[in-house]
């Protein structure tokens, strides 16, 4: 009687296995999508994609921990970009988004989007990129500590949230995808210097004399020290902008026409160009109450304005692009945050006029790279693309042999990092401990001086991630290098120096990519994590945090280039996604549901006449019926132009409208405040002129305003 | 900041946003917070035992102040109760004492003076007496905690094992009996502490401390 039962036991093994099997693979798995086609012809292909992915109202917003606020508009519409780049049956997604931090809940959501629409994405080929707005949505993490109390004023986790932007990502991605074509790339590389300085100044220059000499931005601060105060005084403001990686990297697409084996002198307006430059972009202040691209926000739309009207612009003309909404088939222009970790917009004072400066200067910056007038920068049609992919599991890894070259087993946010930094301070001020530089008088166990913050819940295996992507990507002669949080200026300039000496040969441009993937908050070198600033005591994993990085980007590089793993054992898999075990806390409900607008019907009078407010702007307060709520994520059923006549000069899409809940839902306050040139440069075409606004709501109603006339001090009515 | 706003912000900041019986109990130990010490829930149960009478079980609860991370005086009260036929509270007092950290997160002792007001626990007499004694509990931290090592602890909830003896005078209502009599007693209890270090001592130093670890510049304002 055994024998026939062996069979069926067997049978039943293997059914009970395979039903475990797809239990485990939940939707952190995603099914993998099918290998990238072969593309027609050859050499480089390129599409571009924007996606608009600002959230209804009433999400919190998350970077400034309690002190973010719930959001009640928009003044700068959330977006990503999406580049996809391919070559033969290699591709990789680049994908910088007005976010304050990526996730990898979010990540895997993008992919099994993709994988749903059969677009062949890949895990390991798609680098989702935030800009670290701190005016973005919060409540799409999977680490209980990035969704749990402190995280924001409304912690949870929504995995309805998660969906919305995982959607809208993966539709942009998809459509890029979709628009594959060939194409022509060009790296420009230059620096930016002024925008920018270290906030964490002394960290920095703790650096010298440990192993940090190699970094250039070291050597500069310390030579406008030596300029400014012989034998070393305070620091400088001089010397704290000087101690930055300044370096700004642009990737210009073109297309190529097909069959084409080369590129000549590229179009006046390229498909797009993939920017990348290092800014904690904070000029918002952390009692904005809007989702806010902030400075990234501003020079994406600058730059694409600007790249539209290049041809007619002549040299040397004032720039006076305006950041309005893009057009179907305008260049699209994302901009991923570089080394950023310590580095502070120079901004005069927080505020929407400093972002919009800052913005517009990096704008034009991108602008001049991507339009290289001089010819300096060669586009290729051809060439490599290849990119390696590790997600480094994290606790207790090691970099070498000696028992101090690890990693800490469990992750910790010092208890100086609760007060926030200097551009984004908390009200954990008030407590002692929670105030940058708090440490411990002798160093205890593997966090050094690091006094963790903690409290009752407290889950090691779920509070902060465990899994750090980082990836290295090599086209058009260039290379970037993505890693899974913020890098302090050293710490980047290591890793950049660390993947340049093993690739074999000068990139054309060496972008090193932070808030990648996942975010593992900051990186600062042992020297500076020493100190316990905003950033070591953010530096997760401990002292060697940053070494461990550097590492196994150089590890990362060997594999990319040999194919060997070059020292490093981390388990991960290369080129592979790893398991999500994520148990988010607490799953809470956030995002406005589908209720059916109560918007009026048809072409109705407005209730509120148009106005200028004190600041110049146009504003108007406008019942625009019950709760359109979930209506201000969707431009077919809420926008807002503004006309001239019949010609529509501006929408919502663009940098000058700004749109906020003022009264449950019903009443809302839009206002219009162009950035208008009104001074011995030349006068703004628009001054003098008589607009009004245009809203759209719902089915097909319409509201009109008044016309009002634009005001300017100094220019006569519409004289240009 | 509106009212709303402001306790919406004191629930998670206390309760850690963790459910009512959290913030319930955060409310009992909020006055303690302020002090700067925890405070512990104990239930216990042992016998109690008088030269004129039979031992009793007994079980005492009591709720005290209770030191985290220094050494701290300390303030509780208990109550007792004694099997006979059923369960019946017999005395009730006030302490005041010191704790002695031994072992950071492991052992602490705590010497106390008790002064209460009821009778024995083998009811000797009927009234109410007063009463004073010592108290010498020792309460030991069997899991792992936070005050183990450096942490800045928002808020943290941990078992005690305590051995609670203790010893006293119990003096008589008037017209009843001799004077005095000693009581002995002898508890173990489980103690569930409440504890911050939001107020608590400093673990380290501040930025702008000129005695830094060498080589570290400080922090500049």
């Amino acid at each position: 009687m055994t024998r026939p039962r062996a069979p069926l036991a067997l049978a039943l093994l293997i059914a009970l296995g395979a039903l475990l099997a797809c239990h485990g693979r939940g939707p952190d798995t995603p099914p993998a999508p099918p290998a990238p086609p072969a593309l027609e012809g050859e050499g480089y292909h390129a599409g571009v994609a924007r996606a608009d992915i600002t959230p209804p109202p009433h999400l919190a917003l998350f970077g400034h921990g309690p002190e973010g606020r719930i959001a009640t508009g928009f003044r700068l519409r959330l977006r990503c970009a999406a580049f996809v780049l391919a070559q033969g049956r290699e591709l990789v997604a680049l994908v910088p988004c007005d976010l304050a931090a990526p996730s990898l809940a979010l990540h895997r959501e993008v992919g099994e989007q993709l994988a749903r629409r059969g677009v062949p994405v890949p895990l390991d080929r798609l680098l989702l990129m935030a800009t670290h707005t701190h005016a973005g949505p919060a409540h799409y993490f999977e680490a209980r500590r990035y969704s749990g109390s402190f995280s924001s004023y409304a912690p949870g986790y929504d995995p309805r949230v998660v969906e919305f932007l995982g959607e809208r990502i993966a539709a942009a991605v998809a459509e890029a995808y979709g628009r594959l074509a060939p194409a022509c790339l060009s790296w420009r590389r230059d620096e930016l210097a002024g925008l920018t300085f270290n906030r964490s100044y002394a960290a920095f220059a703790r650096n010298r004399g440990a192993g940090g000499g190699e970094a250039p931005a070291l050597a500069r601060a310390a030579e406008q020290e030596r300029a400014l105060s012989r034998g070393g005084g305070p620091a400088t403001p001089a010397a704290a902008e000087r101690a930055v990686d300044a370096e700004i990297s642009v990737l210009r697409v073109d297309a190529r026409a097909p069959g084409a084996a080369s590129c000549g002198p590229g179009a006046a307006r390229p498909l797009g160009a993939f920017a990348v430059f290092g800014m904690h972009p904070t000029a918002i202040p952390n009692t904005n109450e809007l989702y806010h691209g902030d400075v990234f926000g501003f020079a994406a739309r600058a730059a694409e304005a600007c790249l539209v009207e290049g041809e007619a612009r002549p040299e040397g003309a004032p720039w006076r692009c305006e950041a309005r909404g893009p057009r179907e088939g305008e260049p699209v222009v994302g901009i991923a945050n570089g080394v950023e970790g310590d580095l502070s917009p120079k901004a005069a004072f927080q505020s929407v006029a400093e972002a919009r400066r800052l913005g517009r200067l990096l704008g034009r910056k991108i602008v001049e790279l991507v339009e290289d007038r001089e010819g300096r920068f060669p586009a290729l049609a051809r060439g490599p693309l290849d990119r390696a992919y590790w997600e480094l599991r994290l606790p207790g890894a090691r970099l070498g042999a000696g028992a101090r070259e690890a990693l800490c087993p469990t992750a910790e946010l010092g208890v100086a990092a609760g007060g926030g930094a200097r551009d984004g301070p908390t009200r954990l001020r008030l407590l002692t401990e929670a105030n940058a530089g708090y440490r411990l008088a002798r160093p205890h166990g593997c966090h050094g001086v690091k006094l963790p913050l903690t409290s009752y819940g407290a889950d090691a295996e779920h509070d902060f991630p465990r899994l750090g992507p980082v990836a290295l990507v090599r086209v058009a002669g260039g290379a970037i290098a993505t890693a899974p949080g913020e890098l302090t200026t050293v710490t980047g300039q290591r890793v950049r120096e660390a993947v340049r000496a093993r690739l074999g040969e000068a990139p054309a441009a060496l972008p090193v990519v932070g808030l990648t993937n996942s975010y593992l908050q900051y990186f600062a070198t042992g020297a500076e994590y020493e100190l316990q600033l905003y950033e070591g005591a953010s530096t997760l994993y401990g002292p060697r945090s940053s070494d461990f990085l550097v590492n196994h980007f150089g590890c990362l590089t060997n594999y990319l280039v040999r194919g060997d793993r070059g020292g490093c054992d981390n388990p991960a898999r290369p080129d592979a996604a790893e398991p999500l075990r994520a148990d988010p806390a607490p799953v809470v409900a956030r995002l406005p549901g589908d209720e059916p607008d109560e918007a009026p019907r048809g072409r109705a009078p407005i209730a509120a006449r148009a106005a200028v407010d004190g600041e110049g702007a146009f504003v108007i307060e406008a019942h625009l019926g019950r709760r359109p709520l979930r209506a201000l994520s969707d431009r077919r059923r809420f926008w807002v132009e503004i006309r001239r006549g019949g010609e529509v000069v501006d929408d919502d899409r663009g940098s000058n409208v700004e749109v906020r809940e003022v009264g449950e839902g019903e009443r809302w306050r839009v206002r219009w405040q162009p950035d208008v040139v009104d001074d011995a440069g030349g006068c703004d075409p628009r001054c003098g002129g008589r607009f009004r606004f245009v809203i759209g709501v719902g089915g097909g109603a319409q509201l009109e305003s008044n016309e009002v006339e634009l005001a300017c001090q100094r220019c006569p009515k519409g004289a240009p | 900041m509106g009212g709303s706003r402001r306790r919406a912000w004191a629930r998670r900041a206390v309760g850690g946003g963790r459910g009512r019986g959290g913030a319930r109990f955060a409310g009992f130990c909020a006055p303690a917070l302020a002090l700067g010490s925890g405070c512990g829930l104990q239930i216990g149960a042992g016998v109690a035992a008088t030269a004129r009478g039979d031992a009793r079980a007994t079980t005492s609860v009591s709720a005290s102040l209770n030191a985290g991370r220094e050494h701290r005086g300390i303030v509780g009260a208990r109550l007792t109760g004694a099997y006979d036929d059923g369960l019946a509270i017999r005395a009730g007092a006030l302490r005041g004492g010191y704790d002695f950290v031994v072992v950071p997160g492991w052992l602490t002792l705590e010497p106390a003076i008790e002064l209460g007001a009821g009778g024995p626990a083998n009811r000797l007499y009927s009234g109410t007496g007063a009463y004073g004694g010592l108290a010498g509990t020792a309460r030991l931290r069997p899991l792992p905690n936070s005050d183990r090592g450096p942490a800045f602890n928002v808020l943290y909830f941990t078992p005690e094992l305590v051995l609670a003896p203790r010893a006293g005078f119990w003096m008589a209502p008037e017209g009843q009996g001799r004077g005095f009599d000693v009581e002995y007693a002898g508890e173990l209890a489980l103690r569930l502490v409440f504890g911050s270090d939001l107020a608590g001592p400093p673990q380290g130093r501040p930025g702008n401390d000129r005695q830094a670890p060498e080589g570290a510049e400080g922090v500049r304002p």
